[in-house]
């Protein structure tokens, strides 16, 4: 094997790595390397490669890697739309592809150049402390992000309680849920009332902070006649105030 | 000195006062830089090494944990959250500016700086947001990549933004990296513009760098470019002016990499810089314009300038491929952008002609539509920003001018400018600095200040280099002493922290608030979960009439499908404020094929912050209150109207079968 079949190896096994991965990976993070390898950095280094086959190595030809892999993944998008459907396996398939028709061209192309050796990225070596000191900012800027996530969800602003009432799946049954988003668990009392007379009522129904109750009603709805089937909350312990209402009307009565 | 003040004394009134116009004019000269001996921008470069960067890294990193404690939604015993967010702004960006202007660094610990700043200015509105993009026009293109990722085809009709599908490079990327990493699109998105972030500062760095010959000074034209009000959040925003301005300048710098010498180098920078042109033209009308633009301006000053006449080429093959890509993919769009821009053009120079002729700024800076005044002390921040970006450029034209070679020479006393220079690319960059005043002004008035912030970047392409060259020439001077450095440097960092506060819009409240159509500042988890329960419960594609928030909210997290006048020519803001429903409204429910109405009820606890409840362009004159609570209820006494949600704040009628049966009335 020559030198420069040594250069267009390793490129297109990677690219095929990516691919493989990108389909069919079954770890989240190796995937997540195998798609962004294959999004924003593999297509443009070989498409490089063939423009300007002596950019190489330095910060320059990294940033034209990254900024011609997404401009040709636009590209790619463009055309897949006029081929199909874009699925997560065309996308693979047509970015690795390119990667490797590109790599083949840059081959190809600078068969009779000479062999230059890659130029070293020039990245100083970095001593023991400072290693410490980045991977730990690093680190620290990562637990910032997920510690402000949590704490944005632990405090929400407002606190409240969804309530809602649509017509159920078999006739003159309605679905009526509650959710509580409180601050705390709650305990609730609901009455369901149709065209103005209580139907049936539910006592001290207590869900936990997020939990939802969900239950469906038959109710002596016609479908030919107009009614109004309401739901009326009540916060336990205060059943003066209806807290939330919510109402289906249904017929031909007269706007 | 003493026989000096004798000979003064000694001379006629005119006399003395020829000396001492002649001495202002020397300072004068002096100061601007006006004929000056070129200063020494840099100084011996330290050897490639880290440097500072793991322990600037480490600073950086606990000033952002301080913001972070600031942002909390939470109020804290001790400084007010406003304090920490602040005093973490600082912490963060002096010791960055102070070390990258620092005269003897390494190149490559610069660009590590670099980096840090922008991941950390990136961190900064990734906190701010963390569970969800909530900008305005970050919801517009949300809904498109979501159309993207569900249907698997583009050009999907978006009634928030038409124009956003067919422009629809960003969402092509970000839905890219969701299918193949299988993430869903939020973090898709966020690692795509993490990603332009990075691309675009290398660029820039060394574009600066290509144009100036000097990384010292690249990289203090870095700091002021972050220091642009759009640069933070604006150009971090899942948008497409986002990914759009990393394909401008990466076609610059693939152009000005092209050696002077060569040909082929000339063949190969044509080949490198024409993808980026070719798909900034399908990611943003506006840059793709400006693009072709800066490289006609470009093309035309490499004709001015004299000799070599082989060097024209490039720009004028670059022009082409740029300005028939713009005019192309909108022709085979069907031409959506005249009527999506011209408007707001035409608002905007009414605005400006009116500004001229009263000298009253028709939109009052710091001050936001409900009323609410930006603190003084953030007030005075943005405006030092300003101040000292307005010194730099004063202090840094000429100089800069200089650096590109261009003679100045006085000919019978009159100056004038040789139309010799060597730099056609500074020459574009100092020219540039021309529209820096002009974007000003724009932000000045009510319908123009958006094009004003949109065109304040590519100017400061300009104004960044102008006033590096400033700093690290007039400001540091032949110093290479610590205070000077350290005082350049702090100024950066008041020209960084300035643009921030600028780029949060409005005051800087903490504990952010829920506040009424404020765009960011009203997007919170109870309207979220409204939406959520649309897609859940009524199914998605159903048709709404809301609020302007609550559109984003149903459009994306509920995939409805909103009535808006920008799609449909249909006002549906007197079905929800209208104290009854009279024919107006029955005409609207009747003929705009409405399913649902989402209303708000914190709509009637204050005016909008924005100045508007539902689309730009309605009558402000028509909202002296907020609306009454009867108002958004009156569809509880309408028959055929059911209520199926109600959370509080929050209802949801249907009135399908009401629309229905008005349709079907005679």
């Amino acid at each position: 094997m020559n030198a420069r079949a040594n250069q267009v190896l390793p490129i297109a096994l990677i690219a095929i790595f990516a691919v493989i991965g990108a389909m069919a990976f079954p770890s989240a993070a190796l995937r997540l390397i195998a798609g962004l390898l294959l999004v924003c950095y593999l297509p443009g280094h070989a498409i490089l490669r063939v423009v300007d086959p002596e950019r190489r190595g330095d910060l320059t030809a990294i940033v034209f890697a990254a900024g011609l892999s997404i401009a040709m993944t636009v590209v790619c998008g463009l055309v897949l739309n006029l081929l199909g459907p874009l699925t997560p396996a065309r996308w693979a398939m047509a970015l690795g592809a390119v990667t490797i028709v590109a790599r083949g061209i840059a081959h190809a192309r600078n068969r009779d150049r000479p062999v230059a050796p890659p130029p070293a990225l020039g990245v100083p070596a970095l001593r023991a402390g400072q290693a410490v000191m980045l991977a730990f900012s690093v680190l620290l800027a990562v637990a910032t992000v997920i510690w402000t996530r949590h704490d944005l969800l632990a405090h929400p602003e407002f606190a409240y309680t969804e309530l809602w009432m649509l017509p159920g799946e078999r006739g003159g049954a309605v679905t009526i849920g509650i959710r509580n988003a409180e601050r705390a668990p709650s305990s609730y009392d609901l009455e369901v009332t149709l065209d103005g007379g209580i139907v049936t009522t539910r006592r001290s129904i207590a869900l936990a902070v997020g939990e939802s109750w969900i239950s469906d009603f038959p109710l002596p709805m016609r479908d030919d006649e107009a009614h109004t089937a309401e739901a009326r909350l009540f916060k336990r312990g205060d059943d003066r105030l209806v807290y939330r209402r919510a109402w289906l009307k249904t017929g031909s009565r007269e706007p | 000195m003493a026989a000096s003040q004798a000979l003064r004394d000694d001379l006629p009134a005119s006399g003395r006062i020829r000396t001492e116009l002649r001495h202002l004019l020397r300072l004068g000269r002096t100061f601007l830089g006006v004929g000056a001996s070129p200063e020494i921008t840099e100084l011996a470069s330290a050897q490639p090494g880290w440097g500072w960067l793991p322990a600037l890294s480490l600073a950086s990193a606990l000033a952002l944990a301080l913001i972070a404690l600031g942002l909390s939604p939470r109020r804290h015993a001790g400084p007010s959250n406003e304090a920490l967010f602040c005093a973490g702004a600082f912490l963060l960006f002096l010791p960055l500016c102070m070390r990258i202007a620092w005269p003897r660094v390494s190149r490559f610990e610069r660009i590590g700086l670099l980096l840090v700043a922008v991941g950390a200015l990136y961190a900064i509105k990734l906190l701010s947001s963390p569970l969800g993009f909530t900008g305005f026009d970050e919801f517009l293109h949300w809904r498109t990549a979501e159309d993207i990722l569900v249907r698997q085809r583009l050009f999907t009709a978006n009634a928030l933004l038409p124009i956003s599908p067919l422009y629809p490079a960003l969402e092509i990327a970000a839905t890219a990296i969701a299918n193949v990493t299988g993430l869903p699109l939020f973090p898709s998105a966020l690692l795509l513009l993490a990603t332009s972030r990075l691309i675009f500062i290398c660029t820039l760095f060394l574009f600066f760098e290509a144009v100036t010959g000097s990384s010292r000074v690249s990289a203090i034209a870095c700091v002021v470019y972050m220091g642009n009000s759009s640069f933070p959040i604006f150009h971090s925003a899942f948008s497409y002016e986002s990914l759009a301005v990393v394909f401008l300048i990466l076609a610059f710098l693939a152009a000005v990499s092209a050696k002077a010498d060569s040909v082929d180098s000339d063949r190969r920078a044509v080949i490198l810089a024409m993808p980026f042109l070719l798909v900034l033209a399908a990611t943003h009308h506006l840059t793709a314009f400006i693009a072709a633009s800066l490289l006609a301006l470009l093309t035309i000053i490499a004709f001015l300038r004299r000799g070599a006449p082989q060097r024209r080429m490039l720009p004028m093959i670059l022009i082409v491929v740029a300005a028939t890509s713009a005019w192309a993919w909108p022709a085979l769009m069907g031409n959506p952008v005249g009527e999506y821009l011209l408007p707001s053009l035409q608002h905007g120079l009414e605005d400006i002609v009116q500004l001229l002729k009263t000298w009253t700024p028709v939109r009052k800076p710091f001050v936001s539509t409900d009323g609410s005044t930006t603190p003084l002390w953030q007030r005075a921040t943005m405006l030092a920003a300003l101040a000292l970006v307005c010194l730099g450029l004063a202090m840094g034209f000429f100089r800069a001018l200089d650096r590109a070679d261009a003679k100045i020479v006085r000919t019978r006393g009159r100056m004038r400018i040789s139309a010799r220079w060597s730099n056609d690319w500074l020459m574009l960059l100092v020219l540039l600095t021309l529209i820096f005043p002009l974007t000003i002004l724009l932000r000045l008035t009510e319908s123009a200040w958006e094009l004003g912030n949109r065109l304040g970047p590519y100017a400061y392409f300009g104004v960044a280099p102008v006033v590096a060259f400033a700093v690290a020439g007039a400001w540091q001077g032949r110093s290479a002493g610590p205070w000077r450095a350290m005082t350049a440097g702090a100024a950066l960092g008041v020209v960084l922290v300035g643009g921030l506060f600028t780029a949060w819009g409005g005051p800087i409240e903490l504990p952010r608030r829920y506040r009424v159509v404020a765009d960011a500042q009203s997007v919170e988890p109870m309207g979220v979960d409204a939406a959520r329960w649309t897609k859940v419960w009524l199914g998605p594609e159903h048709r709404f009439v809301s609020d302007r928030i609550n559109r984003l909210l149903l459009a994306v997290y509920g995939r409805q499908q909103v009535v808006t006048s920008l799609q449909e020519q249909v006002d549906t803001s007197r079905l929800l404020f209208a104290a009854t429903l009279g024919p107006e409204e029955l005409h609207t429910l009747k003929t705009a094929d409405i399913d649902y109405l989402l209303v708000d009820m914190r709509l009637t606890q204050a005016l909008p912050r924005l100045g508007v409840y539902f689309e730009r362009g309605e009558d402000l004159q028509r909202y002296e209150l907020p609306p009454e609570p009867q108002a958004l209820t009156k569809f509880n006494a309408i028959a055929r109207v059911s209520r199926p949600f109600d959370n509080g704040a929050i209802i949801i009628y249907d009135v399908a079968p009401f629309a229905r049966y008005l349709r079907n009335e005679r």
